[in-house]
């Protein structure tokens, strides 16, 4: 590449860069396309064509509009993805190659796969939720009367809120049961809520090795423990499958005696699969950053923001392990059977299901990423997050 | 007066650990000279460049929350030379770099890179991405490295943290050209002391007052051996052997300290297209490394590969030196479980004897209790009062005048 020809592609390059920062979206290809770039040229190195698309896709959503742009887009060019990946990617130049020899290869930013963009993007949230002050704690919490609502973590929240509204009649402890598979994934997403990093598929086979189930993932095992304790005739195990919360509500209040009236359909807690993803590699990175109180205090903090529908996406068990999966449902829909429990509902339907949806793709996983981080981003803290000196680039 | 830091980034497989030990181990002789290696543990530095590349290691990455800064802090608040030593931090890319160089405020920084010819340094990083659990075959390896587009994980981060020009080039970017040290290693059947002498040469440092350190280094592997630890990490992968017990026993026990000492086994090498395409790259990189005026310590040409060695395949090993190598490996195994069964024994051996002695303290001090007149004489009152009434009501007021209501003497 001539000097002339360098001169040409940093021009065009950094024009590009102030485009972006000005929530501009056009894509490099086209802009380098371009009849007549006005051509500002700034001295300095061009950010990674991976920031460089991250900021483009950013200014693309329709709530980029809602924040301060330009000072995110600098976090995001000022910043290394964590972890590794390629970093440094020059722009690809249709009129020669810019490098001097060596160097990774230049792309075209609109090819970078969607797993790099989120690996940029999960960065910059890291450094939008560390450079966010610590919240003052309230002194206490109001303690609500705790109703014995055990089993399914997506669901048994919602309906202890609803249920704890009225006067039980009697002692009795309902415990939720789902379709195993879908319980095994709700664990998995509230351990990432907790901080994991463990991916879906090495959850499932750690349990498939250790032949053990999470306990609220192991209905049967809920079930006998509080049998233990209140008496088998006094546990209620409540059948409640996807799609059908009201049900499982209103046999839950029956069951329990408690009186609901018209109240609406429960809604589950916790992040879908998706957003469960984006905290795991989240995590990945936090727990690198802050101590391990700071880390649960910002996810905690961060979890209301994740944007998406949780229920978008399912979980699919990896396919060597639904054998053994079937398998331990099997047993454990027989030990309900057997255990003098009071079932509302058909135990069958805890035999896992092939899920009627996929598992997030990485570009689930951006979309989602992108729209979150300009949820943080918008977030009341935003003046002090996004021009706080002293953060790490 | 403003300080200086010797910033030693990489490359891995170049010595960089014996230097790292020496270093540690000799503060002392350090600070004699005007030096100061700032580390309270030996991978206080390591913990500092993940914290700063933000890299997760197998939850050690916990330990580094806020390593970069307070290793920063010490290098500002110095007035002595300051030397930081880590090989992963070749890996930095450039946001990295600067938020590393701006830490440093107005200390001088120089910047040491030692690096070795690539044929070398491929095979090397291979049998270290085995010793990190990696199960990729070696010419899989070979092919992703030599893609031209270097595509996924384990192709970028081995030319991150080998591709000596781009690295000087990210690192050097805000230093003069003769601040940035490149240390060649010396080619094979070169005296073992060049590379350290080179070393303490650029840093300034005078070797004879440092001792040795504990003996730490990164020994390498022949190739039934490696083939072997890459079948083992195919059975303990997946939770069979979690981070810890995999450092300890494959890394440590298995690799460094049993199968590394089978020196009699073929090395590793490079197959005839890699080695062509290595010496291709090696003289495009000598070509751009002699125009940036960089100071070598040493000579570029030592970057360039000697001649071909023969090349044995790890992916279709021997297999009766694999087995050869598998019974060593078990045999290390088994002595090391013999001897953590006798140190059970003798720990339990002492906790036994400990447990007498206290025994026989306090069956002694009862003795001595039980012995005492006073004692002798409340017992023999205790007894009267079972036979005197007069005794007992005494006896009854007494105790609960004193508030005690037991019986006992």
């Amino acid at each position: 590449m001539t000097r002339s020809v360098s001169a040409t592609f940093d021009a065009v390059a950094w024009s590009w860069v102030d485009h972006l920062r000005h929530r501009g979206c056009t894509p490099w290809l086209d802009w380098v396309a371009r009849p007549d770039p006005a051509d500002p040229l700034v001295a300095g190195r061009l950010p990674g064509a991976a920031q460089l698309e991250t900021v483009r896709r950013l200014a693309a959503r329709p709530r980029s509009a809602e924040v301060p742009f330009t000072d995110l887009a600098e976090l995001v060019l000022d910043r290394a993805a964590p972890g590794r990946g390629p970093d440094d990617l020059p722009l690809l130049w249709p009129h020669g190659d810019a490098r001097e020899g060596f160097g990774p290869p230049p792309v075209d930013p609109a090819r970078i796969p969607a797993s790099e963009l989120v690996r940029v993007l999960v960065g910059a949230l890291a450094e939008l939720l560390v450079r966010t002050p610590d919240e003052d704690r309230p002194a206490h919490r109001t303690r609500r009367r705790r109703l014995a609502v055990v089993g399914s973590p997506a669901l048994a929240p919602a309906l202890r809120a609803t249920l704890g509204r009225g006067e039980p009649a009697g002692a009795g402890v309902v415990v939720l049961a789902e379709p195993m598979d879908e319980l095994l994934g709700q664990t998995w997403t509230l351990r990432m809520r907790r901080g994991g990093i463990a991916p879906w598929p090495r959850h499932v086979e750690r349990c498939a090795r250790t032949g053990r189930l999470p306990r609220a993932a192991d209905s049967a095992r809920t079930a006998a423990h509080w049998a233990e304790r209140v008496g088998s005739d006094q546990v209620h195990l409540v059948v409640a499958r996807p799609g059908e919360e009201y049900d499982a509500q209103r046999a839950a209040a029956d069951a329990l005696g408690i009186e609901i009236g018209d109240a609406a359909a429960p809604r589950r807690r916790g992040p879908g699969p998706a957003q469960a993803e984006l905290l795991r590699r989240l995590n990945q990175v936090l727990r690198g950053r802050t101590p391990a109180d700071r880390h649960r205090a910002l996810v905690n903090r961060l979890v209301p923001l994740l944007a998406g529908d949780p229920r978008a996406h399912r979980l699919t068990v990896p396919a060597r392990y639904e054998g053994w999966l079937r398998h331990t449902a099997e047993q454990a829909v027989h030990r309900l059977r057997e255990g003098g429990f009071r079932v509302h509902g058909e135990l069958d339907a805890l035999l896992p299901a092939a899920p009627d949806t996929s598992g997030p793709s990485d570009w689930d996983l951006l979309d989602l990423a992108l729209d979150t981080c300009l949820a943080v981003a918008g977030g009341p803290a935003t003046s002090v997050v996004l021009t706080s000196g002293g953060a790490r680039r | 007066m403003t300080h200086k830091l010797l910033l030693h980034v990489g490359a891995p497989k170049t010595g960089t650990s014996f230097v790292q030990d020496l270093l540690f181990h000799n503060p002392k002789a350090l600070a004699e000279q005007g030096f100061v290696y700032p580390a309270d543990r030996f991978d206080a530095h390591f913990l500092a460049a993940l914290d700063l590349m933000e890299l997760p290691w197998g939850g050690l990455e916990k330990q580094a929350v806020g390593a970069w800064e307070r290793l920063a802090e010490q290098v500002r608040d110095e007035d002595r030379t300051v030397i930081v030593s880590h090989e992963i931090l070749a890996a930095a890319s450039r946001p990295q770099v600067r938020r590393a160089m701006d830490s440093f405020g107005d200390t001088e920084v120089h910047l040491v890179l030692s690096a070795r010819d690539l044929v070398r340094q491929i095979p090397a990083e291979w049998q270290e991405n085995v010793k990190h659990r990696r199960t990729v075959g070696y010419r899989d390896f070979l092919d992703t490295i030599m893609d031209p587009a270097r595509p996924g994980k384990l192709a970028s981060w081995f030319w991150s943290v080998q591709e000596v020009p781009a690295i000087l080039d990210r690192w050097g970017e805000s230093l003069p050209p003769e601040r940035v040290h490149l240390v060649t290693v010396p080619p094979p059947g070169a005296p073992p002391e060049l590379l350290w002498q080179r070393f303490t040469g650029v840093l300034g440092l005078d070797p004879a007052p440092l001792e040795r350190g504990s003996g730490r280094a990164n020994p390498s592997l022949g190739v039934p051996e490696t083939a072997l630890i890459r079948r083992v990490n195919g059975r303990v992968n997946h939770g069979v052997l979690g981070g810890d017990p995999y450092r300890a026993l494959v890394r440590e026990l298995l690799a460094h300290r049993t199968l590394s000492a089978r020196t009699g086994s073929a090395r590793l090498s490079l197959p005839e297209d890699a080695q062509a395409w290595a010496v291709e790259l090696s003289d495009r990189w000598v070509a751009a490394l002699e125009k940036k005026g960089y100071d070598v310590v040493g000579d570029l040409a030592e970057l360039r590969p000697g001649p071909a060695a023969p090349f044995v395949d790890p992916d279709a090993p021997d297999e009766e030196q694999v087995a050869d190598a598998a019974l060593d490996a078990i045999v290390a195994l088994l002595r090391h479980e013999a001897a953590a069964r006798r140190a059970d024994r003798d720990r339990e051996r002492a906790l036994r004897e400990e447990l007498d002695l206290l025994r026989r303290e306090r069956d002694d001090a009862w003795g001595r209790f039980y012995g005492r007149a006073s004692y002798r004489a409340r017992q023999k009152l205790v007894r009267a009062a079972d036979r005197s009434r007069f005794l007992a009501l005494l006896l009854r007021g007494y105790r609960k005048a004193r508030g005690r209501s037991s019986r006992s003497a």
